[in-house]
């Protein structure tokens, strides 16, 4: 081949010449020394091609935590029920048999105390997911349904699923829903639907059944809120002595606090309560009614507004969800007014003249 | 005789976890970081090789010998990392009403970029890296960076050969133009240098 016609970019991608920079000592790496000293005219040229090969080369490898190969290989095990080791599954096995003697035991204590006791956690092996504080994930379950988990919030499930059984998640925190539709078209009940097309979410009390739809889930100390997107969602409630029931329409809100344990619903614009999946609220001509709501219900903000006139304005804008502060000043900015925030306490004053 | 990736892949293929947990360690680093240079996001990379691995796992009675790993995994993740963009953006095209590209984005931040370099050099590169198209970029960082040859990128790419040589012909090409003759210098420090020295005495 005659390489005296080689251009710079020529030598550039020429394999035979990429394998002279990065080994001089091989056997191309002695062919191109032994050629370049043969043809003084084109050093120039090769000079700016492995100039620019090796600078390529020298690129920097993305960062990798210590404990996130170790933590993914974990997951990957518990997916796949690969015991970690065995002295492990030794223990696995013993934990098993002293739950199952607890949970008999349990059994015997009295059939009413056990049809309270529905599961806390997914029995045999579970998959958990967390978020740290300000942190988002995005998981795809083994069914294809996806979930925004946001910030400090744990979503269990069964590490696998069968086809014969409900899908079922334990959530704490907030998570968004994008559950997979596996029922026929033809099954639109939720309540008749064979157990195997149904998603269901436990989170603070209730249980949250749906076939295929977008949902949101809050659930904190103290109460937790579904609103739904789109689709059709059947909530229920158990208590002591009682069990209620809630079919709820695209842009409801149910809620259960331990001030008021019974479920309520009211209308809001569900759009404000799945944003944070994108890291921004916005606000498209939004009644400050529902900010005030949504700073109640997404931040756990109380909120005093002491003049009326604050609430019958409207926002346009966006902010990113990552403190309520960003927010909250965004607020008084635009609506020039005065935020008064102290903990979780929050006055709206009109701006002192 | 096979190579020690063909016997480890056997050694997978036959059920053993051992094996499998080796490769999935083995090539975990680079597969973040490609995944993160398609996607930019780290939740979507770990998700994926998460996905990848067990499909891996649960078909590994469908699968055929393979003579390299890596190559193997970098198609695959490729594959895995388009699927769950095509299924997202079909997912918001559902919500919106308007109509969304089907690429991957090849993201110029931060990559292809040598370590010691100041930050006006930093700042040139980007803004040359940035003028490449996504599949030139792909191209170019999948031969320098990990030092793929021309038919493994093709698998990868899903590209013949030539489509490749062309990709990263006219990436250097831009590339080149973009960067002024004094920065192609500046890259020349260190090591670099004192290398360089000693190929050409």
């Amino acid at each position: 081949m005659d390489f005296t016609q080689y251009s710079v970019d020529d030598f550039v991608v020429d394999e035979s010449f990429q394998a002279f920079v990065a080994l001089a000592d091989s056997e191309a790496g002695r062919f191109w020394q032994a050629w370049l000293s043969e043809h003084p005219e084109k050093k120039a040229e090769a000079d700016q091609a492995f100039v620019l090969v090796q600078g390529l080369r020298q690129a920097r490898p993305y960062p990798l935590a210590d404990y996130l190969l170790p933590q993914e290989l974990q997951r990957l095990r518990l997916a796949l029920n690969i015991p970690a080791a065995r002295p492990q599954l030794r223990v696995q096995r013993r934990l098993r048999v002293l739950t199952g003697t607890l949970a008999v035991l349990l059994l015997l204590v009295g059939l009413g105390w056990w049809q309270l006791h529905r599961p806390a956690a997914p029995a045999g092996k579970a998959a958990r997911f967390a978020t740290r504080h300000g942190q988002q994930r995005r998981l795809t379950l083994p069914d294809g349904s996806v979930v925004v988990l946001n910030g400090n919030s744990t979503l269990t499930t069964a590490a696998q699923w069968t086809p014969a059984s409900p899908r079922e998640v334990w959530l704490t925190g907030e998570g968004y829903f994008q559950v997979t539709h596996l029922a026929p078209p033809a099954v639109m009940d939720i309540a008749g639907a064979p157990a195997n097309v149904k998603f269901v979410v436990h989170a603070g009390g209730l249980n949250v059944a749906v076939l295929g739809t977008e949902f949101n889930v809050n659930s904190r100390p103290g109460s937790t809120k579904v609103v739904l997107s789109s689709g059709k969602v059947a909530v229920e409630r158990q208590a002591l002595l009682t069990r209620e029931n809630l079919l709820m329409q695209p842009g409801d809100l149910v809620e259960t606090s331990a001030v008021q344990p019974g479920l309520t619903r009211r209308h809001v614009r569900p759009a404000l309560y799945s944003d944070w999946t994108q890291g921004r609220l916005k606000f498209d001509q939004t009644p400050m009614r529902d900010v005030v709501q949504l700073l109640r219900d997404s931040y756990g903000l109380q909120v005093e507004v002491t003049d009326p006139a604050i609430m019958r304005q409207t926002v346009v804008g966006q902010v990113p969800t990552t403190t309520p502060d960003v927010l909250l000043d965004a607020l008084a900015k635009s609506l020039e007014i005065k935020i008064v925030r102290n903990g979780s306490h929050v006055r709206f004053l009109p701006a002192s003249r | 005789m096979p190579s020690s990736d063909a016997t480890l892949w056997n050694r997978f293929l036959a059920g053993e976890e051992q094996a499998f947990e080796a490769i999935f360690q083995a090539h975990y680093r680079e597969l973040f970081g490609y995944g993160l240079r398609l996607t930019s996001d780290e939740e979507l990379t770990k998700d994926c090789i998460q996905n990848l691995f067990q499909r891996l796992w649960h078909r590994r009675q469908h699968l055929s010998a393979v003579e390299e790993i890596k190559p193997y995994l970098f198609k695959s993740m490729r594959h895995e990392v388009a699927a769950e963009i095509k299924a997202q953006q079909r997912r918001s095209l559902l919500e919106s009403n308007y109509p969304v590209e089907f690429e991957i984005q090849y993201s110029p931040e931060d990559f292809l970029i040598a370590q010691q370099l100041t930050a006006e050099q930093h700042t040139q590169l980007l803004a040359a890296l940035g003028r490449l198209s996504n599949r030139q970029r792909e191209a170019i960082y999948l031969k320098f960076f990990d030092g793929f040859d021309y038919e493994r990128i093709s698998e990868i790419m899903g590209l013949n050969q030539q489509s490749i040589r062309n990709l990263v012909h006219q990436g250097i090409k831009l590339l080149r133009q973009s960067l002024t003759l004094p920065m192609l210098l500046l890259l020349l420090s260190g090591q670099l240098a004192a290398a360089f020295k000693g190929l050409l005495n």
